[in-house]
């Protein structure tokens, strides 16, 4: 037995692990006893008894029964101790026998056997429990009543009446004091009323009554139970405003007034119809409202409220009438802007209130894919911004900032919190690309190409792309930028690693801001635009145009094109220029340029005499093809270039000098050659610069007193200048040719005497006499002539004093020129030719070492200087006169003066102790050589107002004499892109 | 009935050593007067404090009648409950490292509550029961201590002794309503052999050198098979058995040695 209820409780409780709590036998009433049992009476009560166990019970005893005794008979329980198999239940029927009055409670409670253990009770509900009296309870009807009736003075007001009970209940009516009842003008009453029927009582109140004597009487019939009614009086009216504007979200306040004088008003609220009541967050009361006083009631509609069902609420109190306003529902609502940037900078958001009520702007916040623009702070118009009105709140766009998103502006019109939304867009930037993209099918052939960001934001992941091309590689890693500021460019470069002619593709600039820009790539055939040479200071430079390929290109129509910012001083040589002979451009816009040929375009830095045209950069592009341009980066600009002698002609040598207003550099180690005394000129003539004097040699390489550089190199002038003492002081360019004066007999083995002229090539003469004499000291183009002077008096079989006008074929003198003994230098000053030198007549007249010549006569500086004249130079629109003098016309001047055309000035701070031998204008500033230790050593130079400044030679030509200058327009520097 | 035998064992003893000590001195060359010679110098008293941990017995199944049986399930495995000793005794240094002890000791375990479930008819846990356990001992106390260092000495105990167990206080309570708590258990005493081993270290400080502070871990067997009496009516002789008593004593303690130890 064991063995098995073991195996049952394994398998019910270990394997199945469910053990649920549950009676050993349960107990399920069927009949109660009565709650009262009569004295001297019987009473049942059955119970259901059922063995949950899986155990057959053959003795179940019963315990417990509070007096009662067990019933048997057919389908009841056996009489006890009885048997109960497994499972199985029967019905316990208990009578009891009433012999005394009490209490009984308790049981029945059922045993599986006599020991007592493991009983069984009924739940509490169910268990024995009731009373034995003595009699029964007579039985009145019972009458179910409202607690409460408000009556309103002379109205009738009803309540209804029901008879919950079996027993019809007889002359139902208000049982009330007799003062109560005097304040009735009429109460009405129900004869019967039928078991569960119904029956309306009315009581009208007095119209004349303001108070009840009594607050609660007794309905009841005459064989009922009472039941209590309290009566209270409605006779309060309410005032208030006749509208009430609602705002969603915030609350409104309904002043409520009582107009009574008597009594207080309670529970004052408004009544929303049941449609309505999910409409409102919130509807306030007031407790209570005292005669005439007032008090806010109040109602928050939600936020999400759109529309009102009614136009009319009620307000009203438990003891009030009720009393109507209306409603209306304000609109709320804030219109902002789109807002857009097209450029950097401030943008204006604009906020109007579109309500009907004031709106306070809390706040402006931006999402979305959107950088670097910043919001500004909300100013205080948009604070209680008025129905109707409109402020602004600023946007600022960065130079980086790029994306698209909204703008949520936060507003409120009082307790809520709102928001509307707009727009936000930041521009594209733009970015252009030079050009179209020819590469060579030469496998080491590359190309750079530049992006530019044109646009006015920052280009945001720049980057560029080639569309697959077989044997071109890209290399766009300075174009990776994160960011390309506006202006800002980049370079690509193209690498042909076995590209085939005739292929294509297209470079593709992309970003995170900008349209995908795209440009051709074409593999071409080679054509090679190169640099003469690179960084050459001088005036002028070649490209030449390549076409390495194998077959013919056509050259770009304009074929160069010059920036503005170069315009006026780099030209391109097509037009016969006097710098440009011999050097026009040989490549011609939009002809061919058959396979293997090649051309050349030259460029001309313009002659410049004056600071009139200033130091540049800018770009020349030469578009070989249509499709393959070379842009040229230029820096323009203007040197200084000084000619110097040894100034005791002793173990000191001569030397050019360039000063580019910062440093000075000597020009081929010029100061290194072997008996060289000096350079005494320069010029600049078909791009390079050329200088005379007395020397063998220039930069190591001989040279007979007259030399060219290049720009890198000193080379001879054929056999140069020869017999006589050889030296030339004079140069200038004249006819497209470079013409000396000085004191040479033989010029590239013909006769020249004192004057030759050089094509470029050769020498020859000037003028078919043979007789010269003394010395040309300064050669002058001036009116298309070419002027001689020195101290001849002789030139070429014609008779001139110290001057002389070649006109390209014959010598003529100047009237009587000048008295003796020299004119030392010439210029033109206000369309006059200006000769000094040390004379004292020209023409007969006395002039005092300085004189003009209008192309028929001569004429005085008023009264001259009384000294020697060496040198002039013009600066602002004057004339600059340097030589040994210290006075002009009487006024102190230290051998530097001022001829403004009419008179003589003496310059402040211009203090030269000893003479100036060489003047010139660079860069709006004057520079002075000479001899002198004051204002500066050697070398000064004036900014045309009062100060001096003494340049740093750092004593190259401490003891050289500044001889001439030469003002050259350079380009500094040229390179491709 | 216990308490007779703990008092007839306390006097015993104390007959045994009025008796060793008043043997004449031509007597005391018997190992045990050996012993006592010098008792006045060498007594010490001792006092612990501990807790003895023992098991809750297994789920057990009682028969009532042939019909009427139910399942006990105790709530845990183990119980534990405060253990105290007072002892007292003498002792003597056999050399300077190897002290012996001879004592006796009355102990007893409080009351343990012992708690767990009824399954009526091993289906339906509608009660609750529970009962509590407790112990009285009188033991002869044994214990070798070795010093390992002036202060520091490690000791081995065997005690035994005779224990009263007493199991009572047997009740339920519903867990439904439905159901009607049992007649208890009858309360039951049992008195039998007990022994104790035991290991433990002890700690002198300088400044009090007749107290020597105890912690030990021992073993405690107790009379087996503490059990409650049949319910009331009970017709069968199934009885709700403790289990083994036998466990782990964990103890604190001081001894006092009159003579400075």
């Amino acid at each position: 037995m064991r063995v098995l209820r073991s195996l049952l409780w394994m398998a019910l409780f270990f394997c199945t692990c469910v053990t649920m709590a549950n009676p050993v036998m349960s107990e399920s009433r069927a009949i109660a006893f009565p709650a009262d049992i009569v004295n001297d009476t019987t009473a049942i009560s059955t119970y259901t008894i059922t063995n949950n166990t899986p155990v057959n019970f053959t003795g179940v005893t019963l315990r417990n029964l509070g007096g009662a005794t067990q019933v048997t008979g057919a389908g009841l329980c056996s009489a006890a101790p009885f048997a109960l198999n497994a499972g199985a239940s029967c019905v316990l029927q208990i009578d009891f026998s009433a012999t005394a009055t009490g209490s009984v409670v308790g049981g029945p409670e059922v045993c599986p056997d006599s020991t007592g253990m493991n009983c069984s009770q009924p739940v509490a509900a169910q268990k024995i429990d009731f009373a034995v009296v003595s009699s029964p309870t007579p039985s009145m009807p019972t009458l179910t009543v409202p607690t409460s009736l408000v009556l309103t003075p002379g109205a009738a007001v009803s309540f209804t009446v029901t008879n919950s009970s079996a027993v019809t209940a007889n002359n139902v009516m208000v049982t009330m004091p007799a003062a109560l009842r005097a304040q009735m003008s009429s109460v009405t009453s129900c004869a019967t009323i039928a078991p569960g029927g119904s029956c309306q009582i009315s009581l009208t109140l007095k119209s004349t009554e303001t108070s009840l004597t009594t607050g609660s009487v007794t309905v009841n019939g005459s064989n009922t139970q009472d039941s209590s009614l309290s009566l209270s009086i409605n006779n309060i009216e309410l005032s208030t405003s006749s509208t009430l504007q609602l705002v969603p979200g915030e609350e409104a306040v309904l002043p409520v007034k009582n107009t009574s004088s008597l009594n207080t008003a309670t529970n004052v609220t408004i009544k929303l119809p049941g449609s309505m009541a999910n409409d409102f967050d919130s509807v306030g009361s007031c407790a209570s409202i005292a005669p005439g006083a007032t008090c806010n009631v109040t109602l928050t509609p939600k936020a999400s409220l759109s529309a009102l069902e009614f136009d009319t609420l009620i307000v009203g109190g438990s003891n009030t009438q009720d009393t109507s306003f209306g409603i209306t529902l304000a609109t709320v609502s804030l219109l902002a802007t789109d807002v857009g940037f097209s450029a950097p900078g401030a943008q204006t958001l604009t906020l109007t209130n579109q309500s009907d009520v004031p709106v306070d702007v809390t706040g402006v916040t931006l999402a979305g894919t959107i950088y670097n623009v910043t919001v500004g702070s909300i100013p205080g118009a948009c604070t209680d911004l008025a129905a109707g009105d409109s402020c602004t709140v600023t946007l600022t766009a960065a130079t980086n900032a790029y994306g698209n998103g909204t703008i949520t502006t936060a507003y409120t019109t009082g307790s809520g919190a709102l928001a509307t939304a707009s727009s936000l867009a930041v521009g594209n930037t733009s970015v252009a690309v030079n050009g179209g993209v020819d590469i060579g099918v030469n496998p080491t052939d590359s190309i750079i190409k530049t992006i530019t960001n044109t646009g006015d934001f920052s280009w945001q992941g720049a980057n560029a792309a080639l569309t697959s091309l077989t044997g071109v590689v890209l290399d766009a890693t300075s174009c990776t930028a994160e960011a390309l500021a506006p202006g800002q460019s980049c370079n690509i470069t193209l690498t042909s690693t076995g590209a085939t002619a005739g292929d294509s593709s297209e470079v593709t600039a992309t970003g995170s801001n900008i349209s995908s820009t795209a440009v051709n790539v074409l593999v071409n055939d080679a054509i090679v635009t190169t640099l003469d040479a690179a960084d050459v200071r001088l005036q002028d430079r070649a490209v030449k145009i390549d076409n390495q390929g194998s077959s013919n290109k056509t050259l770009g129509n304009p074929l160069v094109s010059i920036s503005p910012s170069l315009t006026g001083r780099i030209v391109e040589c097509t037009n016969g220029g006097d710098n440009c002979a011999n050097k026009e451009s040989t490549c011609v816009a939009g002809t061919t340029l058959t396979a293997g040929q090649s051309c050349y375009v030259w460029l001309e830095a313009k002659e410049v005499k004056s600071d009139s045209l200033g130091s540049a950069t800018g770009t020349v592009t030469v578009d070989a093809t249509e499709s393959d341009s070379t842009i040229f980066d230029v820096n323009y600009g203007l040197d200084l270039y000084i000619a110097t002698v040894d100034k005791k002609a002793e173990s000191q040598y001569g030397s050019v000098y360039r000063w580019d207003g910062t440093t000075s550099t000597g020009i081929g180690n010029s100061n290194s050659n072997t008996g060289t005394t000096g350079f005494y000129t320069l010029a600049a003539y078909q791009g390079d610069l050329y200088s005379s004097g007395r020397f063998t040699s220039a930069g190591g390489v001989s040279a007979a007193n007259i030399a060219k550089w290049n720009g890198s190199a000193w080379s001879a002038l054929g056999s140069g200048l020869t017999s006589g003492s050889g030296s030339a002081r004079g140069i200038a360019v004249y006819d497209n040719k470079l013409v000396v004066g000085g004191d040479f007999w033989v010029a590239g083995g013909v006769n020249a005497r004192l004057v030759a002229e050089w094509d470029g090539s050769s020498w020859s003469g000037m003028g078919s006499g043979s007789t010269s004499n003394a010395s040309v000291y300064d050669v002058h183009t001036y009116n298309g002539k070419l002027y001689a002077a020195g101290s001849f008096t002789t030139i070429r079989d014609v008779d001139a004093n110290r001057i002389a006008e070649w006109d390209g074929t014959d010598w003529t003198a100047l009237n009587g020129g000048v008295s003796s003994s020299y004119i030392l230098a010439m210029t033109t000053y206000n369309n006059k030719l200006i000769v000094g030198g040390i004379f004292a007549d020209a023409d007969g007249m006395t002039v005092n070492n300085i004189a003009a010549w209008d192309g028929s006569a001569w004429s005085a500086l008023t009264d001259g200087v009384n000294n020697s004249v060496g040198a002039f130079a013009e600066l602002g629109g004057n004339l600059y006169v340097g030589g040994s003098f210290t006075e002009a016309s009487g006024t102190t001047t230290n051998r530097l003066a001022e001829w403004n055309d009419t008179k003589w000035l003496a310059i402040s701070g211009a203090t030269f102790n000893s003479y100036i031998t060489a003047l010139g204008s660079y860069d709006g500033k004057l520079f002075a050589g000479g001899r002198f230790t004051s204002p500066g050593s050697y070398e000064v130079e004036w900014d045309g107002a009062s100060t001096w400044t003494a340049l740093s030679f750092g004593g190259n030509i401490a003891n050289q004499d500044p001889k001439s200058t030469l003002v050259v327009p350079s380009i500094v520097s040229i390179a491709a892109q | 009935m216990a308490m007779r035998k703990i008092l007839c064992l306390i006097l015993f003893s104390l007959c045994f050593l009025s008796i060793a000590n008043a043997l004449p001195s031509s007597k005391k060359n018997f190992p045990i007067s050996i012993f006592l010679h010098s008792i006045e110098e060498h007594i010490f008293a001792n006092i612990q404090l501990g807790q003895l941990i023992t098991e809750s017995g297994d789920q057990q199944t009682l028969s009532f009648s042939a019909v009427n049986y139910n399942l006990y399930q105790p709530n845990q495995k183990a119980r534990g409950a405060m253990d105290y000793s007072l002892g007292i005794g003498v002792y003597q240094n056999l050399n300077g490292y190897l002290r012996l002890s001879l004592g006796i000791a009355l102990a007893q375990t409080l009351n343990q509550s012992v708690s767990g479930t009824v399954y009526q008819y091993e289906l339906f846990p509608n009660l609750k029961y529970k009962y509590d356990v407790r112990n009285t001992r009188l033991m002869v106390t044994t214990r070798w201590a070795y010093e390992l260092s002036a202060n520091w000495s490690v000791f081995a105990d065997l005690d035994l002794g005779i224990a009263d167990v007493t199991a009572h206080n047997y009740t339920e309570s519903a867990l439904i309503e439905e159901s009607v708590p049992n007649p208890p258990f009858a309360a039951t005493q049992k008195t039998g052999f007990t022994y104790q081993l035991g290991l433990g270290t002890s700690y002198k400080f300088h400044d009090l050198p007749r107290w020597r502070w105890n912690v030990g871990v021992g073993y405690l067997r107790l009379p087996k098979y503490a059990d409650l009496g049949a319910a009331p009516l009970q017709t069968t002789n199934d009885r709700l058995t403790l289990g083994n008593l036998s466990g782990a004593r964990l103890w604190a303690g001081v001894t006092y040695y009159f003579d400075q130890g």
